[in-house]
């Protein structure tokens, strides 16, 4: 117990955090600061390079480790089940509109990418290893929720819904081929290409500056996540509850599962927060597309302004120790 | 000759660009992020997605095609989604 009070606080005391913090607390005073969206969206797009890259070199050092196969099955049930779970909560505790559930749960069972970034981050300082593969992992599971929350308010609706067939194009394309995973994907394969010796002639850029430039980065999801705070009252009680609760139990049933597939520890770490993390840049624009009756007041705040801060100041050092002590 | 403005959701614009080529629109203009309030959501334009977000699309065409983007527009995009259409009447110098 000890330990998990250190590393929580160790956490909350990393300078990434602490910006994040200030970018909340700012928005909050009311403060003129602005980062221009051009610089965060090159931001998000260094990070899904570095960390696909990242993960090619290390597949093309060690190979395909034999956890590969497990982990591909264990993300497809993780993709799968966590909207099924997030959607049956919805309708028949928090007695939610069907269209709703199905948008809120294809959130918090696609993946936030700026989570697992936190997430590694917390790895790095502790110099503990995971596998190179784990950033496709990462975009493996991006879309299957979106798909199976589609089909659950499809299953569940009488009426149907009719804006679905009309944007099944967007959507699939929204879905399939977004920036983070043509990205991740993109980068892992580069990076199993190139190997080693490429990673040498960029490692100053996508290497060295991850953490620092991950302070800037949460500074801006501070400031994004506490211009959110004014919605609060639209999302409710039980959503915002549901908000806190929805990640822990996902989390849970992660390190279950990963335990049954016998992963190493920081891969089950990287699972876990993956499946607690809510999607807050892929799903938003796929929703938005294929359910247009939800409301985005609810699946935006819901899962920028609670969840991601919720996952990164006291998530990853919770799911870190219940990995360590259960596994 | 009319000039149409389409103020529509960022996660729209690909498919009313879509629907403006099917229809042989000869040309139109896009501008990107457009912001301000309306009866549905602030526009702040500051989220990583393009939810939350405008964009404006500037037509310029006759009588006919522009009635014709009308009923368009508003049976498969304005019916689902928030957004504004404005016509005026304009003259082309060049």
């Amino acid at each position: 117990m000890d330990l998990f009070i250190k590393d929580a606080l160790q956490n909350l005391a990393s300078p990434m955090i602490m910006f994040f913090i200030l970018g909340f607390l700012s928005t909050v005073i009311k403060s003129d600061i602005e980062i221009p969206q051009a610089i965060s969206k090159a931001l998000a797009i260094y990070f899904m390079i570095a960390i696909g890259f990242k993960g090619g070199v290390e597949i093309s050092k060690n190979g395909l480790e034999n956890g590969l196969f497990q982990s591909i099955l264990n993300s497809l049930i993780i993709g799968i089940t966590t909207p099924l779970i997030s959607f049956l909560i919805l309708k028949y505790i928090g007695k939610i509109d069907n269209i709703n559930c199905g948008a809120i749960s294809a959130h918090y069972g696609s993946v936030s990418v700026v989570t697992f970034v936190t997430a590694i981050a917390f790895l790095n300082i502790k110099s503990i290893q995971y596998s190179g593969y784990m950033a496709g992992m990462m975009a493996l599971m991006e879309s299957p929720a979106i798909f199976v929350s589609i089909l659950l308010v499809r299953i569940f609706s009488s009426q149907k819904i009719s804006t679905l067939k009309s944007n099944y194009l967007d959507l699939l394309r929204e879905s399939l081929f977004n920036s983070s995973i043509v990205l991740l994907f993109g980068s892992l394969v580069i990076g199993m290409i190139v190997g080693e010796r490429g990673m040498m002639s960029v490692k100053p850029f996508l290497v060295e500056p991850f953490n620092g430039i991950l302070t800037l980065f949460l500074l801006d999801m501070g400031m994004i996540a506490g211009q959110r705070i004014g919605e609060f009252k639209k999302v409710g009680l039980f959503l915002s509850l549901f908000a806190v609760f929805m990640p822990v139990l996902n989390a849970l049933s992660a390190i279950f599962l990963s335990s049954s597939f016998n992963l190493s520890k920081s891969d089950a770490f990287l699972f876990t927060v993956l499946a607690a993390s809510s999607s807050y840049i892929a799903a938003p624009a796929a929703v938005r597309i294929a359910l247009p009756q939800a409301n985005p007041a609810y699946y935006i705040t819901m899962s920028l302004a609670i969840t991601f801060p919720f996952n990164i100041m006291f998530g990853i050092p919770i799911y870190f120790y219940l990995i360590n002590n259960w596994f | 000759m009319k000039k149409l403005e389409i103020i529509i959701e960022a996660v729209e614009k690909r498919k009313v660009c879509r629907l403006l080529d099917e229809l042989n629109v000869s040309g139109y203009t896009i501008i990107d992020n457009v912001l301000g309030k309306g009866s549905h959501f602030t526009r702040s334009g500051s989220e990583l997605s393009d939810v939350m977000k405008n964009s404006m699309i500037i037509v310029v065409e006759n009588d006919e095609i522009v009635s014709k983007i009308i009923n368009v527009l508003k049976e498969e995009v304005l019916n689902f989604y928030s957004g504004k259409l404005f016509l005026s009447d304009v003259q082309s110098v060049d």
